[in-house]
């Protein structure tokens, strides 16, 4: 078998590398003819994450899988699962990712759900007390960032709910509601939760 | 005009016939004031019962908000009633007897009220948003109509 030396570039940004195997040992191969190529790309891909020259996503990506089903394949060929450091990070990375993705769709059912509740009164405990007001509130730091986008593109009454989150407030002097949301959001700039 | 349909599906005592639509307010400019600024006849704040929207919850009382129309010249009285000579103005409160509306009393007799951060209309009566919403008018204030001046007549 071997690699060719001039590996051409993909369409999708791969590369692709030609195998030369000689037709006898091809034919002796379990596969069909419409398996060889794939079934050789993860092949090569568990290889080379045995042999610690790629990570688990690097050798997931090359497989063509995503990280569990190569985890699985790996699992077939009794290759230990290795966890250093670039793999913990990899699962952070993506956990932080997918945490922000969840994170935001809630606020957006939360906001409108509040919006949709509330937009009859002027009552402040009904405005601030309203469940969804609440759920949001309780969401914490993360919730800012939300908080001041949705502030910037339509003025709401999130004053509460960023006074309490970052316990100060940061528009103790206005006297109006854009006033106030000027502060808010010029706060939010200075903080870098908002651009 | 903005489309105000949707009123009489959120108050179970107004009908198409008695009420209109006053306001072609966009969502930004609404939810700068509320129903108790519009019912003092102010467009430019958010009144609860003074102030921005951030004061403490434990100042939704009526001796809050009749002490804050007091400062706008305005006294306690029995209904809600023309009377010559007086602009009034009418809070409604629930059944703990917690604020959550205000409606002005206009010359021509019927009432004007800021719903929430929508729409402003005009309504031929008070029980017309009497509800599970705002719940019921129970206290009225009044004080003498100003000359365009700001002298009281």
């Amino acid at each position: 078998m071997l690699l060719d030396d001039a590996a051409q570039p993909i369409q999708n940004g791969g590369m692709s590398v030609t195998l030369e195997i000689d037709e006898k040992t091809l034919a002796s191969l379990p596969l069909g003819p419409g398996e060889q190529e794939r079934h050789m790309q993860i092949e090569l891909a568990c290889r080379f994450y045995a042999r610690g020259w790629l990570s688990l996503g690097q050798a997931a990506r090359m497989a063509g899988l995503d990280q569990y089903a190569f985890g699985v394949a790996l699992a077939e060929r009794g290759i230990p699962r290795q966890y250093g450091l670039t793999e913990a990070q990899e699962d952070l990375d993506r956990g932080k990712v997918a945490h922000s993705e969840e994170l935001g769709k809630e606020f957006e059912r939360l906001a409108k759900q509040w919006k949709e509740e509330t937009s009859l009164h002027s009552s402040l405990g009904e405005i601030f007390t309203n469940d969804a007001y609440q759920r949001i509130m309780a969401m914490g730091h993360e919730a800012l960032p939300l908080i001041l986008s949705d502030l910037q593109k339509t003025p709401a009454h999130w004053f509460y709910a960023l006074e309490k989150i970052v316990g100060r407030d940061m528009a103790g002097g206005a006297d109006t509601f854009d006033d106030a949301r000027a502060a808010w959001l010029e706060w939010g700039h200075k903080s870098n939760y908002i651009e | 005009m903005r489309d105000c349909s949707w009123v009489p599906g959120s108050f179970e005592k107004i009908t198409s016939e008695t009420f209109k639509c006053i306001s072609d307010r966009t969502v930004d400019t609404a939810r700068k004031y509320n129903c108790i600024a519009w019912a003092a006849g102010k467009s430019d704040k958010w009144w609860w019962p003074r102030g921005l929207p951030r004061e403490p919850l434990n100042r939704e009382t009526i001796e809050n908000f009749v002490e804050a129309f007091r400062l706008e010249g305005y006294e306690r009285c029995d209904d809600g009633l023309s009377e010559g000579g007086f602009e009034k103005v009418a809070i409604y409160v629930n059944y703990s007897n917690v604020p959550k509306h205000a409606a002005r009393l206009l010359p021509s007799g019927v009432w004007t009220s800021k719903l929430g951060d929508l729409e402003d209309i005009e309504h031929a009566t008070l029980d017309a948003l009497e509800g599970d919403v705002y719940g019921k008018a129970k206290v009225f204030l009044k004080r003498r109509v100003r000359s365009s001046e700001g002298q009281i007549s």
